[in-house]
């Protein structure tokens, strides 16, 4: 029996070594297929392509070209850029601009790992047809700063006239854990020019559905005539807004507010996370696309802007193609030098 | 009267005894479990480590503590509160806290073990209530699934592959290797279906497992689901229902256990167990269903163990046969 035991230890333990080979061997294939993938189009969009643009250094962003008609002038850019979504694998998409490095022709989706019936709607026509002739940067519409809308009828602003408390960049935060129904909250502050400009607050169930959209569709119903969960989630991220900060936002034992009409969910979860954001902030910790260099923020408020629908119950896509539009738009207009 | 009493007893003489003891057997399960347990360490990095060594600690000193203030024989040293441990860990995901895995294991060992009798005597699977106990109590802590560090990428927040699967999304992020290998988000211990295999052939060799049991177990998840699927009669994914979940876990390390020692009863009781998580991952809330399929099925052994009757040598023996 101990001969046996000893036989049976010594089998597994060879076809373990050989199991965790397979599988780390299956990695490196993987790897060497994407790599061999990424040279390609890297080298068709860089190196075999005319107008390739060196694109090194610039975060986010794959490969870039001018386009050119027969007689060599430059007739738009093609600027392929990156940024994470929901899925393990960042959102691809290629932004062609106009010759005026602004103007957006159109946005073609190169690769995404998002979610079957949310993040991945992105690929629809009808949300791709919206970047067609809007000028960059690109907001969600309505949130939008008011120094960028500012800019596009009074010709640009500087930065730091318009400095505020914060420090400026994307900050995103996420609740511990998920509460007793299993949605897990998550909240992302965006500040431009020192002044919070957008806030998104929402959860996400286990399986990955968002509370925003569940609730706009009609899957997630609290009252039959109140607001929906999205819209009182709106109500109190303009609140934020507004006032630039969750002063006054008073809560009693519940959780419960009444300073915002018509907000009637327990709001505790939202006060956390924003106050947790607010601080991070405060002193730019975790502060994503935070390049407040002048060049950049003339380039990114000069000469208007544009607005697009969100995909629908995907706000980690949305945040995604938000900051890959606007991160090429930022890099073809330094390099454009407009 | 007394043929009647004889009846009612589990198992009557004469009995065949083995030649090897429990603490043999529950080192066996671990020796198994060991390819899956570094697995989890690959897949899901150091927290893996942290919860089980947390959950074997903890199971060993609840059952030792426990014993020492009843002043009962003890028993740490046939390692199932190690077994227990690792079964535990193996059913988390890595973002569990460890305070929780704590309370889990306190309450399998502790509560669903001992207070029944200790080893033997239990009438569910210790580990597996220790799960429902997280999710009945704190269903937050263990619902936090993440990406695994195999493509090379920080972990991050994810759905698993079965909750997609029945959001009706069409997998594409995760081939099938991937869910064999383990390259997906998931509990601890069950991604890796090739390592759970491996282990599973070790106990098999080792004649520890009652293959039909786990068998029956899969076969009638895979029938239903196949039949009954969301898509249509008969459209079910066969392989997504196989590897993406914690079946093979289930089937290969929980429906095996000794809760019941007939044959015939531990087949009926995959069965059964296969028509809950079946009816679960179609028509529940939850994707999974593994664990409630077998904590059903542990619930009901007695009831199938009274139903199905073994044959008891010496009586009711059919007169034509004589």
């Amino acid at each position: 029996m101990k001969d046996n035991r000893l036989k049976g230890i010594i089998a597994l333990a060879v076809v373990t070594v050989i199991s965790f080979g397979i599988i780390y061997g299956s990695k490196i294939l993987v790897k060497d297929e994407t790599g061999n993938g990424n040279d390609t189009d890297n080298n068709q969009n860089q190196e075999e392509l005319p107008g390739a643009i060196d694109v090194s250094g610039a975060e986010g962003i794959v490969s870039a070209r001018e386009l050119t008609d027969d007689s060599g002038n430059i007739t738009g850019y093609s600027v392929v850029s990156q940024a994470k979504g929901f899925g393990a694998q960042p959102v691809v998409m290629e932004i062609i601009f106009d010759k005026d490095a602004k103007t957006i022709q159109e946005a073609k989706v190169v690769s995404h790992s998002e979610t079957p019936g949310y993040g991945a709607n992105m690929e629809q026509e009808s949300f791709l047809n919206q970047f067609k002739g809007i000028k960059a940067p690109i907001y969600l519409k309505g949130q939008a700063p008011a120094s960028a809308a500012d800019d596009g009828q009074n010709g640009g602003q500087d930065a730091s006239e318009t400095s505020g408390g914060f420090k400026d960049g994307i900050y995103r935060v996420e609740a511990d854990s998920r509460d007793n129904q299993g949605y897990l909250y998550m909240l992302t502050l965006k500040v431009e020019n020192g002044a919070i400009t957008s806030v998104v607050f929402d959860a996400m169930n286990e399986i990955g559905e968002y509370k925003s959209y569940l609730s706009s569709v009609g899957k997630y119903v609290m009252t039959e005539d109140g607001l929906t969960w999205k819209e009182q989630a709106d109500a109190l991220a303009q609140y934020v807004i507004e006032h630039q900060s969750t002063e006054g936002l008073t809560v009693d034992e519940n959780g419960k507010t009444d300073v915002v009409a018509g907000v009637s969910i327990s709001i505790n979860d939202f006060l956390d996370l924003t106050e947790k954001a607010l601080k991070m902030a405060a002193t730019g910790e975790g502060a994503e696309g935070t390049d407040t260099g002048n060049e950049t923020t003339t380039a990114s408020t000069e000469g208007g802007y544009g607005e697009i629908d969100a995909v629908s119950g995907a706000t980690f896509t949305t945040n995604a193609i938000l900051e890959l539009v606007n991160n090429a738009y930022e890099f073809i207009s330094n390099y454009a030098g407009k | 009267m007394k043929l009647k009493f004889v009846e009612r007893l589990h198992g009557v003489s004469p009995h065949i005894t083995m030649d090897r003891s429990t603490k043999e057997i529950m080192q066996d399960v671990v020796i198994a479990l060991t390819p899956a347990f570094l697995g989890s360490i690959y897949f899901f990095g150091i927290n893996a480590l942290i919860l089980v060594l947390t959950a074997v600690t903890t199971c060993v000193l609840s059952e030792y503590v426990w014993q020492k203030i009843r002043r009962e024989k003890l028993t740490v040293g046939d390692w199932s509160a190690v077994v227990t441990g690792m079964l535990l860990a193996f059913n988390v995901p890595a973002t569990t806290p460890i305070w929780a895995v704590m309370v889990a294991s306190v309450f399998a060992i502790i509560v669903v073990k001992q207070f029944f009798g200790g080893i033997g005597s239990n009438f569910a699977n210790p580990a597996l209530m220790g799960r429902a106990l997280l999710l009945f109590l704190w269903p937050s802590t263990i619902s936090g699934y993440v990406t695994t560090y195999h493509a090379g990428t920080d972990a991050i927040s994810s759905a698993t592959v079965l909750g997609l699967y029945k959001s009706g999304a069409q997998i594409t992020e995760y081939s099938k290797w991937d869910m064999f290998i383990g390259n997906i988000p998931g509990c601890l211990g069950e991604t890796s279906k090739l390592l759970l295999l491996i282990g599973f052939a070790y106990l098999c060799y080792r004649r520890v497992v009652n293959m039909a049991a786990a068998g029956a177990y899969i076969l009638t998840v895979l029938l239903v689901t196949f039949i009954f699927s969301n898509e249509g009669l008969f459209q079910g994914d066969i392989l997504t229902n196989l590897l993406s979940g914690g079946l093979i876990l289930g089937a290969c390390y929980m429906m095996t256990d000794y809760a019941s020692v007939a044959p015939r009863v531990k087949v009926t009781l995959a069965v059964i167990a296969g028509l809950v998580t079946a009816g679960i991952r179609l028509w529940g809330k939850l994707p999974e269903g593994v664990s409630y399929g077998i904590l059903v099925a542990n619930c009901l052994s007695g009831l199938v163990d009274s139903i199905i009757k073994p044959h008891i040598y010496g009586v009711n023996v059919r007169k034509n046969k004589v």
